[in-house]
């Protein structure tokens, strides 16, 4: 008789999982693919969903702007966690992975248009750096960048 | 008092890391804490990129929509991928960018944009440096939001 479902302290580990209806495995030693539910699910938590403000956002410059933006974050013990950028242009929308852009100009005036980067700098357990880089001519800046910080479980 | 290191309450479930106690345990030391965010997927599916009729700077692409039943407070989190016609997945986000003749033009391969009702998803529709973009996309809408 095999368990399908097992909740409890096991070799020093804490096991919360429940396999799968077609799978034959006890629960206590059945890997995550064998669970509908296994508590490494619970340990790549999301922890922080944020914004992060471009320095120079609204910024109509034909110069380049090259600057990082730094914001606290929760200690959730994680200095090296899963992330993904939704960088927020010019008009506000989420845009992934950039949004696409065509604008008028010229080459000494500068273009109306969003050619600009968004790079992750660090992350330390209590910290988020960003650098938010527009280059010379394209003139519109972006308003920030949207995270999602993830543990690794 | 014996180490309480996990625990369902009214507050959510708890769980601290091998040798801490739930309720003493800083954040720093819980391995899952109801304290902070958790996602599941709301939504999946396929939406197929069309012709449209917008103009700049998306006139070189074809458009897909998914409008959902009900709207999240904020844009949520989201993420698709290219399914190509062999069954392997794109998610290549190259960017082409081209100025002259009056124009700048900054074109990625794609451009997945969030909305709190919707996605709208924008696809190159000619071949992008030899890469020809599938039209049918695979996505996946999570129960949390941005901000």
């Amino acid at each position: 008789m095999f368990r399908q479902a097992f909740r409890g302290w096991d070799g020093g580990i804490f096991k919360f999982r429940i396999t799968r209806p077609d799978r034959t495995v006890d629960a206590r030693y059945a890997s995550i693919d064998d669970c509908v539910f296994h508590e490494q699910m619970l340990f790549t938590q999301p922890y922080w969903l944020g914004f992060v403000p471009c320095p120079f956002a609204g910024v109509v410059s034909k110069d380049l702007l090259d600057q990082t933006a730094t914001v606290s974050i929760p200690n959730a013990g994680v200095s090296d966690p899963e992330y993904v950028m939704f960088p927020r242009n010019v008009s506000g929308r989420n845009c992934f992975p950039r949004p696409a852009s065509v604008g008028s100009g010229n080459s000494q005036d500068g273009y109306v248009s969003e050619a600009w980067a968004i790079r992750m700098v660090s992350i330390t357990a209590t910290s988020l750096t960003l650098r938010f880089t527009k280059p010379a001519l394209s003139l519109q800046s972006p308003l920030g960048c949207s995270v999602v910080l993830m543990k690794r479980g | 008092m014996a180490t309480l290191e996990a625990r369902i309450s009214n507050a959510g479930i708890e769980i601290a890391k091998p040798g801490f106690d739930v309720r003493t345990a800083s954040l720093a030391n819980m391995a899952f804490s109801p304290n902070l965010v958790a996602m599941r997927v709301a939504l999946e599916g396929t939406i197929t990129a069309v012709p449209h009729s917008e103009g700049a700077p998306y006139t070189a692409y074809y458009k897909a929509t998914k409008v959902f039943p009900t709207p999240f407070p904020d844009p949520p989190y989201a993420l698709v991928a290219g399914i190509g016609s062999d069954g392997t997945s794109y998610q290549a986000p190259f960017v082409i960018n081209t100025a002259g003749g009056g124009f700048l033009e900054v074109t990625p391969h794609f451009e997945l944009n969030t909305y709190a009702d919707r996605i709208d998803l924008y696809v190159m529709q000619w071949s992008a440096g030899g890469v020809l973009l599938p039209t049918t996309w695979k996505y996946w809408i999570f129960q949390n939001t941005l901000y």
